[in-house]
């Protein structure tokens, strides 16, 4: 590796290790400073590793849960304990291990597969990690204070308010959960960004194996479908906390809002499970049938409409309250066609099968299993869009073998092939043909005698979640054999994890390529190194493994390719335009830093003292957490240079550009809070719509200061971009100033939103908290670009840009134009309000 | 427009026609069926057909600059985002001419 | 917990005693049978598909994927919604009975807005008259399930939600609340009692009216105990203490088949049981353990509990 040897002042270089050669710059931080690294290697591992962990504490519940309903009237856990074993069972599988352990796979993976060299924001990734870490220890922690949460993993109201819940239970659950996710929204930040922005030269969108397709698809549903749950916990902790009646019929509020946000959530929640255990599939199935995957336009077709079909199914957890009959009728008939892009996966895996002699290897069987136990849930799944089938299945056993079936055989046998088939990667061995085939059967057989049973036990009137149930009216015989059953399921994750263990030492060594797969991630004799990729290849073909001889007839370090030159010492991956995957600019990466574990475990101090009431302290982790995202922001400015890339490409260092990896980053944050924003506005309508008494009872907002605030949201919009303009054609001082009148109007536009609410009781009806609680949530991004944009005021005034560096106003300009277009929305529907009266 | 927006358009169009679509009929049955009564049933039939009517063309419009997107393994993919959307779109709407009332 | 429930008929869905059920099994039968026939169809595609390596063929997923779910799917969504309909539709002479949930039993008024009959726990409806139940809820989110008469409906607060049934068979059947509603969540079942329509018209003419009086001195003494222990605070008997709503009526208690919303069956022994130890048996009900009643005040109490039956 040539390192070549700019010579220019320029701060970029400053963060550079010009001393060391490549592979010392990309080596692992040595002892406890393992915990600073910010390598898509290890934390992905890391999320894989406490993934499972919850999934084996998860698991364990469920054992608890099979051995008390073992017999009818058993006494082994009392109520509440059942209750709290129940809830936390369905939140850690839900939260805490499924998403988890996919995000890892994919942070995982993805890189190796596209041809990167890391995931291109880091840092997001073990900031990730960490709030995950620690959220999970939140919520496993109320295990310790004896106030585990026994609302059910779905929290619903008014059962999770603090009239029926006093205590801290649900706040463990609120709190810890909402702290979880936000691993997995910058999760599905950074999957975007990495998936559109950071690929091989040549590896257009077409060209690009099918997992990154199932896995971009998911993170933008993750984008889309985990605000609606956190905007929901939000609103529930403040009714709980601050006593604002979102939620209370009396004042005003509903239930089924409730549900509603939450389902908006948990309906998508599925296929997000779904998708990424399907695209594992997907790559697993043709390196064994020794073809590539038939029909990948339709697979990509499915996989898009999956994404948008399965938003309009929630309300199908809701038959039974009540909806209309028309509205019943949308989301059956929504809920079968979701059955259209399912179908056309399963063909067209039948049709790759087809068109080879598949090798029946461990990962294999455990897709085989898949399909066997998938299709199953799937036909279950099209007899519950039906709604008079519905109303009796609802909340019955049918529902927990049919939701079991399709999380079950969709996400964990697909899973358990994932880790028998990706091992090698790990730890550089092979995991046990032998073993595998019995941790499959014992698994399999395991699961259809727990779970088959489940579908005569709920038709024949067992009801979910009840701890006891009487002896002689159809069940005993059922739940034993169920119980029975889950043993055998479970010496099966056993028997894995003694396999995974074993193969550690004894194994025997994988080498390069072990299961001659087509994709990229199998470049490198295994285990790979660190930094993925000496020199990156270009990627002519969606199997280069075996369509690129180049990549094969070569020991893989000295494979040609881009990037074959290190510049200023830096951690360096190739962007590439997001649809065609030529390259355009030249990504540094961060080193390993402290700094996004501080801001973690800031946030994690601030959610914390919330429980404990120490309001003080949610003070301390809030400024904490703001400290440590400034020293995360300041730091010297990489963009502004070209360098020579190798294969004959110049290309300019972290190019500001709507193409680039920050844009497209932002543009997925921005969905993000629009989603937010958008929960939040679906709350009020809903609540105009159907509680109109309590709409005419809430006081009117203040006219003027309403059609003033909506001024200043285009102000603010107005004034960022100016600063923009100015600062990409490097009038420092003009941008510095229009930086502060941003601000400024930023500041006034949030205060207009005060004076526009005052005559409006939060605490009167649920319509005027809902209006408070959208004003706040746009007041707090106004908040934002105040920071923001003081922020780059600040840089500027240390000198601490040169010219070409204005990335960070290019940011804001685009994240201030979201923010004015909510801000513009949220006063005019306070002017509407104002205008025609709440009623 | 470039080759480049055709494609993204070709393959985000059809869905998100579905999508304005879904939101437009279940804003149309709450307007209906809430309390507040906003609609009658055949102002909701009227905004329901002509809305279907509209976006079942937006769906299959992409598939008339099929010929401008440059790589070809996304046509069958387009084409076939376009069939599945339309589908469903009709199923979405088909049911609401067939109960007179919200309460069936 | 203990076995004599099974002789209050059963709670399955299996079991059709009512028009949406037997609408509903009729459903499940034909989704079975149609979802089977498709699961060994893809069982033999994939076997097929594993044996060949003549290559796959588009038609496969345009067939399989498409096609085929789509012309299935209408069917099926056509008979659904042809089952909704005849389910759902208007009926006529409805009469109508208004059930509210509580943590953790059912308040049941026949007529509410006629003479308003009161009862708890039991649920009389007369076999092929459509019957409206109006569903509320008191507290939290509770959910109406008899399988053998209809599906389920939430109880809602804040709401009132309408489920039309009609028994087509006489018999007792089980029912019990689907949505969790807290810690007793498994201990709040009734019963739905079908009766031949003179027979159900003899029952609510029994119900009116004020309680039966008692005969034996125990009885009286178990009145007087009632009385001073507090019980009318929260319990009405009607002609005795008259008002309270908080707990279920006691009219016709010893009349019902069991005790404590369908757990228990209802005798001297368990009645006693009952008022001295209800938070052990039932924990978290509203109602708190009178373990402070002497012996004999605890079994006159439960002696003329269980007299009043009409």
């Amino acid at each position: 590796m040539t390192v070549l040897d700019e010579m220019r002042d320029y701060p970029g270089a400053r963060k550079g290790e010009p001393h060391k050669s490549f592979e010392e710059v990309w080596a692992q931080p040595p002892g406890l400073k393992v915990l600073s690294s910010v390598s898509h290697r290890v934390v992905g591992k890391r999320f894989i590793a406490t993934g499972f962990i919850f999934f084996l504490i998860a698991g364990f519940l469920a054992l608890l849960v099979r051995t008390q309903l073992i017999v009818p009237g058993n006494t082994f856990l009392d109520a509440e304990t059942y209750n709290q074993v129940f809830t936390m069972h369905g939140s850690l599988m839900m939260f805490l291990f499924a998403i988890p352990i996919l995000e890892g796979f994919a942070v995982y993976l993805i890189p190796l597969m596209l041809g990167a060299r890391d995931l291109i924001f880091p840092r997001l990734g073990q900031f990730g990690y960490y709030c995950y870490l620690l959220g999970g220890i939140i919520v496993l922690s109320s295990f310790i204070f004896d106030a585990a949460p026994a609302g059910g993993w779905f929290m619903y109201t008014p059962l999770s308010t603090s009239e029926y819940t006093p205590g801290l239970s649900a706040d463990f659950w609120l709190i810890g959960i909402t702290f979880a996710e936000i691993a997995s929204v910058t999760a599905a930040v950074e999957l975007i960004a990495a998936i559109l922005c950071a690929r091989a030269p040549g590896m257009s969108l077409t060209k690009m194996p099918v997992f990154a397709w199932y896995i971009l698809i998911t993170a933008f549903m993750i984008a889309i479908g985990f605000p609606p749950l956190i905007m929901g916990s939000i609103l529930l902790e403040t009714q709980r906390l601050l006593g604002l009646p979102f939620f209370d019929p009396a004042l005003g509020g509903d239930p089924l809002l409730w549900q509603h946000l939450f389902w908006l959530f948990g309906h998508p929640e599925v296929y997000i499970i779904f998708l990424p255990a399907a695209g594992m599939v997907s790559t697993i199935l043709p390196t064994f049938v020794g073809k590539p995957l038939f029909g990948y336009g339709f697979v990509v077709a499915a996989v898009v409409s999956m994404g948008f079909i399965s938003f309009g199914l929630w309300a199908h957890h809701m038959f039974a309250t009540g909806l209309p009959i028309l509205s019943l009728s949308l989301f059956s008939a929504a809920s079968t066609m979701v059955a259209v892009p399912t179908g056309i996966q399963i063909f067209a895996w039948i049709a790759t099968l087809a068109q080879g002699r598949p090798r029946l290897t461990v990962p294999m069987l455990f897709v085989l299993g898949f399909l066997f136990i998938f299709v199953l849930g799937g036909l279950t799944g099209v007899m519950l869009a039906s709604v008079p089938f519905n109303w009796q299945a609802h909340d019955s056993y049918f529902v927990v073998a049919h939701l079991h079936y399709v999380l079950i055989g969709g996400m964990v046998f697909p899973l358990f092939g994932a880790f028998y088939y990706w091992a090698p990667h790990f730890t550089g061995r092979m995991m046990s043909e032998t073993l595998g085939k019995w941790v499959f059967w014992l698994m399999f057989i395991g699961f259809n005698v727990t779970f088959f049973t489940m579908h005569l036990t709920g038709l024949r009137g067992m009801p979910r979640r009840i701890s006891t149930y009487p002896e002689g009216i159809g069940w005993d015989r059922l739940n034993l054999i169920s119980t029975l059953g889950s043993y055998v399921l479970a010496a099966g994750v056993l028997l894995f994890i003694v396999d995974f263990l074993r193969h550690r030492r004894s194994g025997p060594p994988a080498g390069r390529n072990p299961w001659g797969a087509g994709t990229l991630e199998w470049l490198y004799p295994t285990v790979t190194p660190g930094f993925n990729f000496h020199a990156i290849p270009p990627v002519t073909s969606r199997e280069p493994l075996w369509d690129q001889p180049e990549l094969n007839d070569r020991e893989a370090p000295t494979v040609e390719g881009i990037l074959n030159v290190m510049t200023d010492g830096r951690r360096e991956t190739v962007g590439c335009d997001p649809v065609t995957g030529e390259p355009i600019q030249i990504l540094r990466l961060p080193h390993p830093t402290w700094i996004p574990m501080f801001s973690a475990v800031m946030v994690a101090i601030l959610f914390g003292a919330t429980l404990a009431s120490a309001y003080w302290l949610c003070a301390v982790g809030a400024v904490g957490a703001l400290l440590g995202f400034a020293l995360w922001g300041w730091e010297p400015s990489d963009s502004g240079v070209t360098r020579f890339a190798g294969l004959g490409h110049r290309l300019p260092v972290n190019a500001i550009d709507r193409r680039s990896h920050m844009h497209v980053g932002l543009i997925g944050t921005l969905l993000i809070l629009f989603a937010l924003f958008g929960s939040v506005v679906f709350g009020g309508l809903f609540l105009w719509n159907t509680q109109p008494e309590f709409a005419d009872a809430t006081a009117r907002p203040v006219q003027l200061w309403a059609a003033l605030t909506g001024a200043g949201g285009l102000l603010v919009a107005l004034f960022a971009v100016a600063a923009r303009n100015a600062a990409m054609a490097s009038r420092f001082a003009g941008a510095a100033g229009l930086g502060v009148l941003t601000a400024a109007f930023a500041a006034a536009t949030a205060w207009g939103f005060w004076l526009t609410l005052l005559p409006v009781d939060p605490w009167g009806t649920a319509l005027g908290a809902v209006l408070w609680a959208m004003s706040g949530f746009v007041a707090a991004l106004l908040g934002t670009v105040v920071f923001w944009a003081l922020f780059n005021v600040a840089r500027k005034l240390a000198s601490a840009v040169q010219p070409g560096q204005a990335m960070a106003d290019f940011q804001l300009a685009g994240f201030a134009k979201g923010t004015g277009l909510m801000t513009i929305a949220a006063a005019g529907l306070l002017l509407a309000c104002a205008l025609g009266g709440v009623g | 427009m470039n080759g480049r927006r055709t494609q993204l358009l070709a393959i985000a169009g059809p869905p998100t026609a579905w999508a304005i679509h879904f939101v437009l009929i279940y804003s149309v049955i709450s307007a209906q069926c809430a309390p507040r009564a906003l609609l009658d049933p055949a102002s909701s039939w009227i905004i329901a057909g002509v809305g279907t009517a509209i976006l079942v063309l937006a769906a299959i419009l992409p598939a008339f600059f099929l010929r401008r997107i440059p790589e070809r393994p996304l046509v069958p993919a387009t084409i076939w985002l376009a069939v599945i959307s339309v589908v469903a779109i009709l199923f979405d709407t088909a049911f609401l001419f067939t109960f007179p009332t919200c309460g069936g | 917990m203990n076995s004599e429930l099974g002789e209050f008929g059963a709670q399955s869905a299996l079991v059709a005693a009512g028009q949406n059920a037997e609408w509903a099994l009729w459903l499940t039968v034909l989704m079975t049978i149609a979802g089977g026939v498709i699961f060994l169809f893809v069982l033999w595609a994939i076997a097929s598909a594993w044996r060949s390596d003549g290559g796959g063929r588009t038609w496969w997923i345009v067939g399989g994927g498409v096609i085929f779910p789509i012309v299935t799917l209408a069917v099926l969504f056509a008979l659904s919604t042809f089952a909704l309909r005849a389910i759902a539709g208007p009926q006529d002479e409805e009469l109508v009975i208004e059930v509210t949930g509580h943590q953790y039993w059912w308040d049941v008024v026949y007529d509410p807005e006629g003479v308003a009959l009161r009862d708890a726990n039991e649920v009389f409806l007369p076999v092929g008259r459509p019957v409206t139940l109006r569903l509320k809820s008191d507290d939290v989110i509770h959910s109406f399930w008899v399988p053998s008469i209809a599906g389920k409906m939430d109880m809602i607060p804040g709401r009132v939600n309408e489920l039309t049934v009609t028994a087509t068979e006489v018999g007792r059947y089980r029912g019990q609340c689907a949505e969790f509603c807290g810690l007793s969540h498994p201990l709040m079942s009734f019963e739905a009692v079908a009766l031949e329509p003179e027979a159900f018209a003899t029952f609510l003419g029994n119900l009116q009216g004020e309680a039966r009086d008692p005969v034996r001195p125990q009885e009286r003494q178990g009145q007087e105990v009632f009385v001073e222990a507090g019980c009318p605070a929260c319990h009405t008997i009607r002609g005795v203490a008259e008002g309270a709503q908080i707990g279920p009526d006691l009219t016709r208690v010893g009349g019902r088949a069991s005790l404590g919303a369908g757990m228990w069956e209802m005798n001297l022994g368990n009645l006693a049981g009952w008022i001295s130890d209800v938070q052990d048996m039932k924990p978290g009900a509203e109602m708190p353990s009178y373990n402070h009643l002497s012996g004999p005040d605890l079994r006159a109490v439960a002696a003329y509990l269980e007299s009043l039956s009409q």
